[in-house]
């Protein structure tokens, strides 16, 4: 793990207006996010985990705030250098798996790959997720852990610079979270990427190098984990 | 890995929607196959006639005269905008052909002996150019020949001048004068057996109608830039004393009228019929994407995800609808092609044409595809403007697009409580998905219209045909006399064996005019209370010749601006008779050709010829009709003899055939649109409501119940549609009579109970078909996989 500061985040803050109603989902964040580290946001629902990852990601844009990535604020890019910072910098993982149905398992992969500049092998990146057997099959024929996995081969596949994880393990039991989990900390492992990965599960926090607590849009605590423990060996 | 991901998504989404996409696609083939067939035989009928007219040098201007010396042509030639003249003898007189027992009438059109850039010049199709010395070597039109069974080498015989001449055919020919070939208004339908045209040497023609140096007939070409109408008036005032029946410019001339009315109408319905069916893919696929885009709203939010632009994620979209079209526009394209030569070539069956081409044009097939895909790219419009709205970090969201208003049950509570419990899962959808129960309406609706303009042409035809000879014209036969007789022929003819009933006509040409306006018309003088040619107002009320004044045509009466009680200039077409005014005593109801009637006598006197009768109408015993033609053929004094059952003759054979088989296309059309419609707007019901099938099925409904329940709509939205369809299709015929109404005919509205009964059976008949394709799919949903999946 390196000191190097990969996101700064200043005073973010999101709300969104329901009719007269304003709600805020984020009342001014501030976090950085170091080179190489695997952070785990931690919070009840509705606290803004997900809001938060978005930002980072370039899903969305903040109310206020700014969100600096080597000191580029990303908070101020328009609809087009969002997309293209999506497109070279960020890989998503998601809680429903979001594979595209009518493409194969390695089609997922390589819809990913083909939008990028400097992407890995989609053979490769499916084989290290352990379904280079499973190329071929449409997500019907996967279950939701292989699913998972398809969907972190493509996030992985774009050479990101940050995996940006929301509950990826959400949607799945025990065994296949901790299977996906594995792999997730293995692609973190190899390659050396800043993973983010949002969780309501205060379990899996036991993996983290740092755990970012939210609560009701703002963060509570941070925690450095000095020995972060295998995710085969966590419990919950 | 090879290939665009996207691309592999697009074509997979295609397989996965294949019906849906072939229904489009149908559609949109269904339009090309119009366009390109219709644009096609324009072209090629256009280019065909130009070329004809261009090459057999096609007069500008023809005047039909009593008798005027070569030297007159002279006096035509001097006029500045005239380029050159020609004079001619043309006359209509009896033949006798071996086997065919009508009137057969020829019209004798004299040629020079030698032919050097002849206006109105003829192609010959076999035989030479008076290769002989005999004088009564004479050259017919082919179509004659082939109906008549006719070679060279044959001959008939004429009765020229009351004398019988055997005429010996040396060749057969084409002339670009008789494309339409007609003999006059009256006959709206070119009948090859009845009616020759006898190209003759002028020498002989001259002899043989005393008319030697002479021409009753003049036709010419103009200078560019030269006016019509100002070269014909002084023609006119130039050769008056020669007695100018009739002069008019080639817009009027009568085959050329018929072709470039047909040619119209071609264009305008080669750009219409198929915006109409474009009209109905943009629709279809409207429907398909809106449900396809909101279904695959997280995958929409994923390729936002990945980075991938906007623009390419709607081009991805937009992408399918190009692909219906060029699905629907490949087929229709090769199709239309081959239809079009078809079209053409039945339009050979009424236009004769030297030669007819089908013309393959680039540009043609450029605009067909420019024109479907720009359609269907109208169809995406609305989903490709959803996608540019979509936030990715919304759309990523697993949650369901909000479900939609809750039925109205408020104001229709009453209904509500009332519908029975599936139905009330159609309402449901009807009134959440509005746009698509509005594409089934309007889809089945197009359908009644295409269906209700089909049958209305069949039956515009059958009307006329009713109207003009079984309530108008009762007669079976007309004689024209010569020249103005006393009414002692009409007994002489009234005498003859088999005739049960003649009346004398007075009739002849005339200029009408009304200020600045003017139209030539026949002027038909009946005996007043005539019982073999009747009259009829235009709310069909028969009309009783008055005793003086005239009685126009509601078409002359609007084109004049005359209404009963106007006065009108008649300017008859007779030698030495003066211009006179007349009264309009009433306005009739005509369909064909424009026939001004009155009493015969009130003409007589007008002419200043009392008593005077120039025809006769005759009913005779069927039995004898032939042998009446042929001794009235032979009668002194006779001009011509016309079996009024000849023009039907003719008419009905090519006419029906023709009009059954673009009914048929019509029909076949209405159909795919119709079926398209509704299969569509079902599949996606269908898709939308699997979930709830799949639930009924759990509950342990059969497959039965649940087929009808996901097409339970149909039927309600498809009556919807015919009964918006029908008066739109009325007002549509309205239209289209009205768009269609020239100087030679106007086309009726008929309204027959029957046609529309047949027309809402049809269509019920759609319906029900693809209602049972529909029921199938949802038999063939696997319900235990739809429960276990998510989404
Ligand atoms: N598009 C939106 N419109 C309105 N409110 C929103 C929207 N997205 C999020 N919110 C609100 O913002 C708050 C934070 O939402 P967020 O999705 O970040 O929560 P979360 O911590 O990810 O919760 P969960 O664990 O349930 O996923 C919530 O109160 C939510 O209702
Ligand atoms: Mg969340």
């Amino acid at each position: 793990m390196s000191d190097s500061v990969l996101y700064s985040i200043t005073d973010l803050t999101k709300s969104y207006q329901m009719g007269e109603v304003t709600v805020h989902a984020l009342r001014g964040v501030d976090l950085e996010i170091y080179d190489g580290e695997f952070v785990v946001l931690l919070g009840p629902s509705g606290s803004g985990k997900s809001t938060l990852l978005n930002l980072v990601g370039g899903m969305d844009t903040p109310t206020s705030g700014h969100v600096r990535l080597r000191g580029t604020d990303i908070a101020e890019f328009g609809e087009r250098e969002l997309t293209a910072y999506r497109r070279e910098h960020v890989g998503f993982v998601f809680q429903f798996f979001n594979l595209i149905p009518t493409l194969t398992a390695s089609e997922n992969v390589a819809l990913a790959a083909q939008v990028c500049a400097n992407p890995l092998l989609v053979d490769e990146t499916l084989a290290m997720v352990g379904l280079a057997d499973r190329a071929d099959h449409f997500p019907s024929q996967l279950s939701g852990g292989e699913q998972q996995r398809v969907a972190i081969a493509r996030a992985v596949c774009k050479n990101p610079e940050v995996l940006l994880g929301d509950e990826p393990t959400g949607a799945l039991d025990y065994e296949t979270g901790k299977l996906v989990l594995e792999v997730l900390k293995d692609v973190h492992d190899r390659s050396g990427r800043t993973v983010v990965v949002v969780t309501h599960n205060a379990a899996i926090a036991g993996m983290a190098d740092r755990v970012v607590r939210l609560r009701s849009g703002a963060i509570q605590s941070i925690e450095s984990n000095p020995c972060p423990v295998e995710p085969k060996d966590l419990r919950w | 890995m090879v290939g665009s991901m996207l691309l592999r998504k697009l074509l997979r989404d295609i397989r996965h929607s294949a019906g849906q996409f072939a229904a489009a696609s149908a559609v949109v083939a269904c339009g090309m196959v119009v366009f390109i067939s219709q644009r096609s035989a324009y072209h090629s009928l256009l280019l065909s006639r130009d070329t004809y007219y261009e090459r057999y040098r096609f007069a500008d201007f023809f005047v039909h005269l009593e008798k005027a010396p070569e030297s007159a042509l002279h006096d035509v030639t001097s006029i500045p905008g005239v380029l050159r003249a020609r004079g001619r003898i043309v006359r209509d007189v009896p033949l006798e052909v071996e086997g065919n027992e009508g009137a057969v009438v020829g019209r004798i059109i004299s040629m020079p002996d030698r032919r050097d850039d002849l206006i109105n010049d003829i192609h010959m199709v076999s035989g030479s150019y008076f290769p002989g010395a005999a004088a009564t070597e004479v050259i017919v039109n082919d179509r004659f020949c082939q109906a008549n069974a006719l070679r060279i080498g044959d001959t008939f015989q004429a009765t020229i001048n009351e004398r019988k001449e055997e005429l010996r055919i040396v060749g057969t020919a084409c002339s670009p004068e008789y494309v339409y070939a007609v003999s006059s208004p009256q006959q709206f339908v070119p009948n090859d057996r009845e009616f020759a045209l006898v190209f003759a040497r002028e020498s002989f023609v001259e002899d043989a109608f005393n008319m030697t140096n002479a021409f009753n007939d003049l036709v010419g070409l103009l200078r560019p830039g030269a006016n019509v109408d100002d070269v014909l008036d002084t023609i006119k005032e130039r050769l008056d004393r020669y007695g100018v029946y009739h002069k008019y410019g080639r817009g009027e001339q009568l085959s050329n009228h018929y072709l470039s009315e047909e040619l119209k109408g071609l264009r305008n319905s080669a750009l219409v019929t198929p915006l109409v069916f474009l009209a109905v893919a943009a629709v279809v696929i409207h429907v398909l994407l809106r449900r396809m885009t909101e279904l695959q709203r997280t995958q929409i939010g994923l390729l936002c995800a990945l980075g991938y632009p906007r623009l390419r994620i709607v081009g991805h979209y937009v992408s399918y609808a190009v692909a219906v079209a060029v699905a629907g526009a490949v087929p229709g394209t090769l199709l239309g092609y081959m239809l079009g030569a078809k079209w053409t070539e039945m339009y050979n069956l009424f236009f004769r044409f030297p030669l007819l081409e089908t013309r393959f044009s680039v540009t043609t097939m450029m605009n067909a595809f420019l024109l479907s895909a720009g359609m269907c790219v109208v169809g995406a419009a609305r989903s490709a403007a959803r996608i540019l709205r979509v936030e990715p970090a919304v759309a990523i969201r697993p949650q369901p697009p909000s479900g939609g208003r809750t039925a109205h049950e408020g104001a229709l509570s009453f209904l509500w409580d009332r519908l029975p419990l599936p139905w009330r899962i159609n309402a449901r959808n009807v009134l959440r998905a509005r746009h698509r129960a509005f594409s089934t309406v309007a889809g089945v609706a197009v359908a009644v219209v295409i269906l209700v303009l089909g049958t209305a042409v069949t039956d515009w035809m059958d009307y006329i045909m009713w109207f003009q000879f079984e309530l108008v014209d009762r007669s079976d036969m007309h004689v024209d006399f010569a020249t103005e007789r006393s009414r002692a022929a009409v007994f002489d003819v009234a005498s003859l064996d088999g005739v049960q009933r003649a009346e004398g006509v007075l009739q002849f040409g005339a200029e009408l005019r009304n200020g600045w306006r003017t139209k030539t018309v026949l002027v038909l003088g009946l005996p007043r209370d005539s019982r073999l040619y009747r009259v009829y107002d235009t709310q069909h009320r028969p009309v009783r010749m008055p005793a003086d004044g005239l009685v126009v045509p509601e078409r002359l009466a609007k084109a004049l601006g005359l209404s009963a009680g106007s006065r009108v200039l008649v300017d008859p077409y007779l030698k030495d008779k003066d211009e006179r005014f007349a009264t309009v005593r009433a306005v009739v109801d005509q369909y064909v050709g424009l026939t001004v009637f009155a009493a015969r006598d009130y003409l007589a006197e007008f002419l200043g010829e009392p008593g005077a009768v120039n025809g006769a109408l005759i009913r005779a015993e069927p039995e004898a009709l032939a042998a009446l033609t042929r001794d009235m053929d032979d009668m002194p004094g006779v001009k011509a003899v016309t079996a009024t059952g000849a023009i039907l003759g003719g008419f009905e054979e090519t006419v029906s055939e023709l009009t059954r088989v673009s009914t048929l296309i019509m029909g076949a059309f209405a159909a795919v649109i119709a079926f398209a419609v509704i299969y569509n707007s079902s599949s996606v019901n269908i898709a939308e409501q699997e979930r709830d099938l799949a639930c009924m099925s759990s509950l342990g409904y059969e497959h039965e119940a649940i087929a009808q329940v996901a097409t339970n709509d149909i039927m309600p939205l498809g009556l919807v549609g015919t009964f918006v369809g029908l008066p739109l299709g009325f007002l549509l015929c309205h239209g289209l009579a009205r768009l269609y109404e020239t100087d030679l005919y106007k086309l009726p509205v008929v309204m027959q109970p029957d046609m529309y009964a047949t027309v809402v059976a049809i269509v019920l008949v759609f319906q029900l078909v693809a209602r049972w394709v529909c029921r199938r799919r949802v038999h063939k949903i696997d319900i235990v996989r739809r429960l276990k999946t998510l989404e």
